[in-house]
């Protein structure tokens, strides 16, 4: 069940608001577990027998759980029964995306003799799988506590952030179900995440969804075509991802707030990013935060912890040298990026799309770390054309993402090279289109920004209107309504979400 | 708490003004779907008494001229047919059974339908169509519909996998909703030319209810949706013979033609085994420059052809009958 189908937003939606404000009557106990109940109901819709896996790997993770925290005063015990759990949950993540994919390609390769068939891809297994990874290791690091098997179920089933994030953490949702707090739909909560989730639809449906023929058609056939066409596609691609995916989080974000729990944001304007890094860090946010703290950081401190077994330097100046810079620096990030990648999809253009972003986050680095601050190339290179720059990286990267086979990739990055020449623009209407979208994402405030709902720390993003700001007035009340309704004309039932797949 | 429930409450108010719209004259000419206009065709006619009636699919709808069938046999000809999409939700008597209800009895019922889904006899209510809600809103507005629409389905078709259970009255209303914005955008919004102002009624009317489809030829093979896995083709001996049972009294001699294919069509053999021995005329293939829409609507050369043909089939008979005795309806040989 998508958020955007109209059975999600006309019938579970408003049946799972009232049933809370019902059960929050008799307190704690009963709110969370209705909430559990229709999150298992939610799953079960568009899984069916599916579902065992998800209740199989939350009872297993359970059983870990309560396995560590019984081992606590046993170091060597609980560091066992750590690892047995997320070498548990990374051989049912790689049976379920990545056995026979891989046995397929064996045989494509003739290495095997025989067509492996596949298994049904349970539906979000590489989010609630990352949910509980990180609950375990925070539980032995003490960052977490040890939950009833409810309050656990609850955590990880949670239905806005279930099957396509965002990553959550223990500490993030857990205090916010804690007994303290009242168990009843708060009108403010529930004004704020109706308009999230409308800007989120109206993103999905109205843009993305409007858009997709245009980047299909251009991947279904993609060779042969001038660099302007083919320049066009990958643009057309690169908007129908973005509005895709900040759409469906908008949306997660607005549902959890309307039973007023807040969620980390996931997306930032991440076509405003100045550097590829930054790009990462306002991207799929929680997936970058889960990568960086436990991939990129466990790699750096073992990788630093080496070398300072051999009596080599950790500084930042010892990065500045190209031993240090490759050990510390390059490294970590190509293999961090690298696991990105596989994360995404078992395809081999999710892998290069992983070592991809890899080479351009250590090129950033180098950047950085070898270039100095006031030279003049640096001066030449200011926030607009590091923007388009990175945005550029970033398509780039994303034809490696949505190409359907690695053909098809080098196709059309030869086209948009220039192999057939310049060309024609196939609709100067598409990219009337395009241009349009671009100057949205490059020149407006982005959702939080509009609904005053930025994270801590974070800078406002520079925008040509930085002053609008909702507020639950008539205006706001109508703008609202209207892209709802529009909206909902426009939902189907068969759409998805680009994020489902992984 | 007014932001919240004000817009709830508009959500379900549109919800429910937009079907009480889409029932009413004015939504048909403002729903960015001009095809649409043209169907009703049978219940607007009142004793047009015609010799031939055409029936069938939007194959034969777009096929069988009937101006050219009058020419050959001298008979007054008229083309009642009515697509698949509205067959499946009102079932395919109704169009017909409301015509007979308002002229006199035909000589001939000429019945054709494109092989895969060569079915003549089909249920009311046999599957969600928004088109088919549409013309029963428009044209039969009864306690029995109304019941059916807020039936919850099994299936919306083509929703894959993700198999959904709505209720019908609210896609339908999604579905009116979207083509009314999209009607709004024709007009209004630059570069997109309007299709709206062709009057396919019209079009239907000076034709005697054939409909022209509005295409140029296809150049290559091009399969549709409606041609299916060939496993899947069915063989419908019951519902042709229904057809015929119900239709050839009175004097009526039922004809059952299948559509032609194009020359290329890989699934030629598994729809000519499924409807062997159930057809009145030859099982033909066609150059694909004869079709139009993909595979089942048929361009100005592809309707001449069938046309011609049909109205031969016909005029075969018509002599025959002239020699005594004269047929009492049934089984054309």
């Amino acid at each position: 069940m998508s958020f955007s189908t109209p059975i999600f937003y006309l019938m579970f939606l408003p049946a799972a608001l009232v049933g809370f404000q019902l059960m929050g009557i008799f307190g704690r106990r009963y709110a969370v577990g209705f909430l559990t109940l229709v999150s298992l109901y939610f799953y079960y819709y568009g899984s069916r027998g599916v579902i065992v896996v998800l209740a199989a790997s939350i009872l297993a993770n359970y059983v870990v759980a309560d396995m560590i925290v019984r081992s606590a005063k046993r170091p060597a015990e609980q560091k066992f029964w750590l690892a047995a759990g997320i070498a548990g949950n990374l051989s049912v993540l790689c049976f379920f995306k990545y056995l026979f994919p891989l046995l397929n390609f064996f045989t494509v390769a003739g290495i095997t003799h025989r067509n492996w068939g596949a298994v049904i891809l349970p539906l979000g297994i590489s989010f609630f799988t990352f949910t509980q990874i990180s609950y375990l290791i925070d539980l032995k690091q003490g960052l977490a506590q040890q939950e009833s098997l409810l309050n656990y179920t609850f955590f990880v089933t949670y239905f806005p952030h279930l099957v396509a994030g965002p990553i959550i953490r223990h500490k993030e949702l857990m205090p916010q179900v804690s007994e303290k707090r009242r168990y009843r739909l708060n009108r403010d909560d529930v004004a704020l995440g109706l308009t999230w989730f409308t800007m989120g639809m109206f993103k999905k449906v109205m843009i993305a969804d409007q858009i997709s023929p245009i980047a299909d058609a251009f991947f279904t056939r993609p060779q042969g075509m001038g660099a302007a066409a083919a320049w066009l596609g990958a643009l057309t691609y690169s908007m129908q991802l973005y509005f895709d995916f900040s759409g469906y989080s908008d949306m997660a974000v607005g549902i959890a707030r309307m039973f007023s729990i807040r969620f980390p944001l996931n997306f930032n304007s991440p076509y405003k990013a100045p550097s590829i890094i930054d790009y990462w860090q306002r991207w799929h946010m929680t997936l970058t935060r889960f990568i960086m703290d436990y991939v990129y950081a466990p790699i750096q401190f073992s990788v630093s912890r080496r070398r300072l077994e051999k009596g080599r330097k950790v500084s930042r100046k010892a990065t500045a040298t190209l031993e240090g810079f490759v050990q510390m620096i390059a490294m970590p990030s190509l293999v961090t990026m690298f696991l990105v990648g596989v994360w995404h999809g078992a395809g081999i253009q999710f892998l290069l799309y992983g070592l991809l972003h890899g080479i351009y986050i250590t090129i950033n680095h180098a950047w950085r770390i070898f270039v100095p601050g006031e030279s003049r190339l640096k001066r030449l290179v200011n926030v607009p054309v590091s923007v388009g720059i990175t945005y550029v990286a970033a398509v780039v990267g994303d034809v490696f993402f949505r190409s359907n086979s690695l053909r098809d990739v080098w196709s059309v990055l030869a086209d948009m090279g220039g192999r057939h020449g310049v060309g024609e623009i196939w609709s100067p209407g598409h990219a009337i289109l395009v241009a349009a979208l671009l100057a949205v994402v490059w020149l407006m405030p982005n959702t939080q920004e509009i609904l005053g709902e930025t994270q801590e720390n974070d800078a406002l993003n520079w925008s040509m209107v930085p002053r609008v700001r909702w507020s639950p007035t008539l205006p706001w009340w109508v703008a609202t309504s209207f892209s709802f309704a529009v909206s909902m004309f426009y939902s189907t039932a068969s759409t998805t979400f680009l994020y489902f797949k992984f | 708490m007014l932001y919240v429930v004000g817009m709830v409450a508009v959500q379900i108010l549109l919800l429910v003004v937009v079907v009480v719209v889409a029932s009413t004259p004015w939504f048909l000419t403002h729903d960015a779907y001009p095809g649409m206009l043209q169907s009703g065709y049978s219940l607007r006619l009142k004793h047009a008494d015609c010799d031939v009636v055409i029936y069938g699919d939007s194959s034969t709808l777009t096929g069988l001229d009937p101006d050219i069938i009058q020419k050959i046999t001298g008979l007054k000809t008229c083309n009642l047919s009515e697509g698949v999409t509205i067959q499946g939700v009102v079932g395919s008597r109704f169009p017909l059974d409301s015509y007979l209800a308002n002229n006199k009895r035909p000589r001939y019922l000429l019945a054709m339908y494109t092989p895969s889904m060569f079915r003549p006899n089909v249920d009311k209510f046999a599957e969600y169509q928004p088109e088919g809600v549409l013309y029963l809103l428009q044209y039969d507005r009864g306690r029995e519909m109304l019941l059916w629409l807020l039936r919850i389905h099994g299936e919306i078709p083509g929703a894959g996998v993700a198999k959904q259970k709505d209720l019908w009255v609210v896609d339908f209303s999604l579905w009116a909703g979207r083509q009314m914005v999209k009607d709004l955008l024709n007009r209004y919004l630059p570069g997109r030319g309007s299709k709206t102002e062709v009057d396919t009624r019209a079009q239907r009317e000076s034709r005697n209810g054939m409909w022209p489809y509005p295409l140029p030829p296809e150049t290559e093979c091009v399969r549709t949706v409606l041609h299916l896995d060939p496993k899947s083709v069915g063989r419908y001996a019951d519902s042709v013979a229904e057809m015929r049972r119900v239709y050839g009294v009175e004097g009526t001699t039922v004809l059952v033609n299948i559509s032609p294919l194009p020359t290329c069509d890989t699934l030629q053999d598994a729809y000519r085994k499924a409807a062997e021995g159930l057809h009145d005329n030859a099982f033909e293939t066609l150059p694909i420059a004869d079709f139009n829409e993909g595979d089942v609507h048929f361009s100005a050369a592809g309707s001449e052809h069938i046309s011609v043909e049909a109205g031969e089939q016909i005029l075969a008979l018509e002599k025959q009958r002239q020699t005594p005795p004269s047929g009492t309806g049934g089984r054309a040989k």
